[in-house]
């Protein structure tokens, strides 16, 4: 018997577009998804929500086609479906913005919206037609690019709006949000926010999941939470408060008596050392230039963690690419320690540069396993003996030191959840005991427990002599963790800011104030 | 283990290798014949050889077309050093091998950044091209008679040929598995931006890639010139045995997407495509029958590859069972069915 089928029989309100029955999700031996059943009505916003790892994106993937349910039924309109594939879930009606971006990189802004279905008249693409399309759906979501370019002329906040937009056009009944604010910036979030009401104003079903619990109340009607794969609570959103909902996520259980806290926040300890005297300049950077940045100058002190503050596209992220190297054309001198680095990633990891993206796809190669994954700077010297048991040694220390999960150095990196894969990416750097470390948005599309997790890592790193640079994509992450701030616009180094005497929101408007 | 062996990516070529033995030895009694073992190994032997050296370029997700006209080079070469004492000149010859493949194809396609497809087609196309003028076409009879010994001689009773190759497999296989060199194949193979964040050389690896398959050419062309006793302008059929080798290192489970496979399912792969050569010479077909079977061969093993991509479950399904038992305890993930809350209503909240 299906728990809560009784209770569904009585909602009210319209009949479902979307409902999900009984769906289980088996991958080997291991079940991510068990027994989850849940509606999306028309003029709904259904919201799911769970830590890393309790099987949201699993679920995500099941409705829109991209993973087949072990067990349970997909019915739309009341009728039972399957989706051979994305494709043929877009057929029969539901679209999906995921989280991971399936764009083409080198076709056009405009191809990739419509994407299979441009419109063409006797077998000829109406050119002109679609980019005219393409750019008022683009402006519907208060995004202006030329749609004439290559979508990889798009930074990343402009690549999942032309997913969103992919998803707009192609009108389906059913609109799944896989963390779709997660890698916007606020004001694009914030536009995001506006389109999904609109959707919703439409009569369109909304299926959403966000680590950004205030999207979920500023948006959801319906709340489901899901805990190690199943359903643990489900009901209108008034029916939640955020600690209730974090201590459903992390305990699968209500709080015991109000009075109790749910969930545990962690303090707020804003900035690493508060208070604490300068320190020996460590990293000095002058007259960094880019294709995108401009003579940018700072120092760094040891023990001080610096916030790069910019919208996406402004430069913060060049910054941090430069510095370790990865960026070809970078003119400028760098100098750690009172010596010059030398050009490079290679060799300036071995100078004690680390370097965190925000885009693990970038970072991991998924057919090595874990262990082989934190081994790989290891091979950046070419010609040497690879030790199995000594790198499996690290690799068993460092998963057990950031508790990373499943605890096992041997399976592949891509069987881990987004949040483990970037603990892996730390690790790599961990045993070499970087001194700059160099974080490019480090927890995009975490959850609260991981975020905490590797904010945690970081601090502890920085406060023994290491230090710093950090972009996030939410300025807020940067208000509470970082010492000092610095402004970045159009590629120049605009202001040096205190981000703890600013409070967050006006971190927000300062950002939009300096964008010309 | 044996669940291990079956699950691994070279499982298909292995099977298939296992039932053509069978099938082949169960109606010709002559095909366990010690003579006919030995003219399998012996003749699959410089296959082997250029097709390791194959392998090792594909996991880093390229393609090296020229191994053909570095084979044809390399006994051209042979031909005209027949003046200086033959260990020198085959040595010359392998050193010539590795800096073709490194120098030409490997920094053209490491730091020069071509396309590996179109510079390895190239450099096929003009090394035959050269070996052709060069030569005028003719055939020169070779007479050294060490090349003999390593062409067509015994060791242990065992042709030479596949000893050499033996010794190749172990070094390369430990190269591949057991220094940071072969990590980084396998990662610039995998993901190359991953690779070069981790501050991989990129381009140097690349240029070692192409140089130990311009080796591995070289070595097969010396081993082909001691069966023969002639150095060929035509040597690997003018080119076919690049994408003969590109179809045994598929049929063993390495993808041409780069980052996996590996040196033993390239055994099996060649294996089977020798020894369903060697079938079609025993069941008196003509020769021609040969590149028929191949190819069919090789569609029948992309296809199955495929077929197992699309259920990635089905054949580690045995492991799994084992490992269920403790498995949630010990990694934290969902609890297998039967859970602690199945069967009760959901609780709501307010």
């Amino acid at each position: 018997m299906q728990p809560g089928r009784v209770r569904r029989a009585a909602a009210q309100g319209p009949p479902p577009r979307l409902a999900l029955r009984g769906i289980g999700k088996r991958f080997g031996p291991t079940w991510v998804l068990r027994d989850v059943s849940l509606d999306v009505r028309p003029g709904q916003v259904h919201a799911v929500v769970g830590l890393n790892g309790s099987g949201k994106s699993t679920l995500m993937r099941a409705v829109y086609g991209a993973h087949q349910p072990t067990e349970g039924q997909i019915l739309l309109d009341g009728v039972p479906c399957r989706f051979r594939g994305p494709r043929d879930a877009l057929a029969k009606g539901v679209a999906a913005v995921p989280q991971e971006l399936p764009v083409v990189p080198d076709l056009s802004v405009t191809e990739n919206i419509f994407l299979g279905m441009l419109p063409a008249s006797g077998g000829v693409f109406r050119e002109r037609q679609a980019h005219e399309q393409a750019e008022r759906v683009l402006a519907h979501l208060h995004a202006y690019a030329d749609v004439r370019r290559p979508v990889s002329s798009l930074d990343l906040a402009g690549q999942q709006l032309v997913t969103v937009a992919r998803a707009l056009v192609r009108q389906a009944g059913v609109i799944v949000f896989d963390e779709p604010t997660s890698a916007l910036p606020d004001r694009a979030a914030a536009r995001l926010r506006e389109v999904i009401r609109i959707l919703r104003a439409d009569g369109e079903a909304v299926l959403f999941i966000s680590q950004r619990l205030a999207d979920v109340f500023d948006l959801a009607d319906e709340v489901t939470v899901l805990r190690d794969g199943r359903a643990v609570a489900h009901g209108p959103v008034g029916g939640f408060t955020v600690e209730t909902m974090v201590h459903w996520m992390v305990h699968g259980r209500p709080p015991v008596a109000s009075g109790v806290r749910g969930g545990g926040e962690p303090p707020r300890d804003r900035g690493v050392s508060g208070g604490r005297p300068p320190g020996p300049t460590l990293l000095s950077v002058r007259n960094l230039a880019t294709g995108r940045l401009r003579d940018v100058s700072f120092d760094v002190e040891a023990g001080e963690l610096v916030g790069l503050f910019g919208l996406p596209g402004s430069g913060a992220t060049d910054i941090l690419r430069a510095v370790f190297g990865a960026e070809s054309a970078a003119e400028g001198t760098i100098w750690l320690n009172g010596a010059e680095l030398p050009v490079g990633v290679r060799h300036r990891i071995g100078c004690g540069l680390a370097y965190v993206a925000g885009d693990r796809q970038a970072a991991l190669v998924s057919e090595l396993s874990v262990a082989a994954n934190i081994a790989l700077p290891g091979s950046r010297r070419v010609g040497r003996l690879l030790w199995p048991a000594r790198e499996r040694r690290v690799a068993v220390a460092q998963i057990a030191a950031l508790r990373i999960q499943p605890p096992k150095a041997d399976v592949p990196v891509s069987a881990l959840s987004g949040g483990n894969q970037q603990k892996v990416v730390i690790a790599r750097w961990l045993a070499g005991n970087p001194a700059v470390w160099l974080l490019d948005d480090p927890t995009r599309g975490l959850d609260a427990q991981a975020q905490a997790d590797i904010h945690q890592i970081v601090r502890d790193r920085v406060r023994a002599g290491a230090c710093g640079l950090i972009y996030s994509s939410d300025p807020r992450e940067l208000h509470e963790i970082c010492d000092r701030g610095l402004l970045i616009s159009g590629g120049h180094l605009t202001a040096e800011i205190d981000p703890r005497v600013l409070g967050a929101d006006e971190l927000g408007g300062l950002l939009e104030e300096s964008t010309p | 283990m044996r669940s291990r062996v079956l699950s691994s990516k070279s499982a298909g070529a292995w099977l298939a290798l296992a039932v053509l033995v069978v099938a082949l030895g169960g109606t010709h009694h002559d095909f366990f014949d010690v003579s006919n073992i030995r003219n399998v190994l012996g003749t699959n032997a410089e296959l082997l050889v250029v097709a390791a050296g194959m392998t090792v370029v594909v996991i880093s997700g390229g393609i090296d077309l020229s191994v053909g006209a570095i084979m044809a080079g390399a006994q051209l070469a042979l031909a005209d050093l027949h003046g200086i004492p033959t260990p020198l000149a085959i040595l010359i010859v392998l050193v010539a091998g590795f800096a073709v493949g490194a120098l030409v194809n490997g920094v053209l396609i490491g730091i020069a950044r071509l396309n590996f497809f179109v510079v390895t087609l190239a450099s096929m196309t003009f090394g035959y091209g050269i070996v052709l003028v060069l030569t005028n076409g003719s055939t020169t009879t070779l007479t050294a008679s060490l090349l003999n010994q390593l062409g067509n001689s015994l060791l242990l009773g065992i042709p030479m040929p596949a000893v050499i190759f033996v010794v190749l497999l172990a070094v390369l296989a430990l190269g591949m598995r057991r220094t940071t060199l072969g990590r980084a194949i396998y990662s610039v193979g995998g993901n190359a931006e991953a690779a070069r964040l981790a501050g991989i050389p990129i381009p140097a690896v690349t240029v070692l890639v192409y140089g130990i398959s311009g080796f591995c050419g070289a070595l097969g062309g010396v081993i082909d010139a001691g069966r023969f006793m002639a150095a060929t302008p035509t040597t690997g059929n003018s080119g076919q045995i690049a994408l003969t080798c590109v179809a045994a290192v598929l049929l063993g489970g390495t993808s041409l997407k780069g980052g996996t496979g590996g040196l033993a399912g390239t055994v099996a792969g060649v294996l089977v495509i020798g020894v369903l050569n060697n079938g079609v010479d025993l069941l008196g077909l003509n020769s021609y029958w040969q590149g028929v079977v191949t190819g069919l061969v090789l569609v029948a093993a992309v296809a199955f590859d495929r077929f197992r991509y699309l259920r990635p479950f089905r054949a580690r399904r045995k492991v799994g069972a084992r490992l269920a038992v403790g498995a949630d305890a010990e990694t934290g993930w969902p609890a297998p069915a039967g859970g602690e809350s199945a069967g009760e209503p959901l609780p709501r909240p307010g």
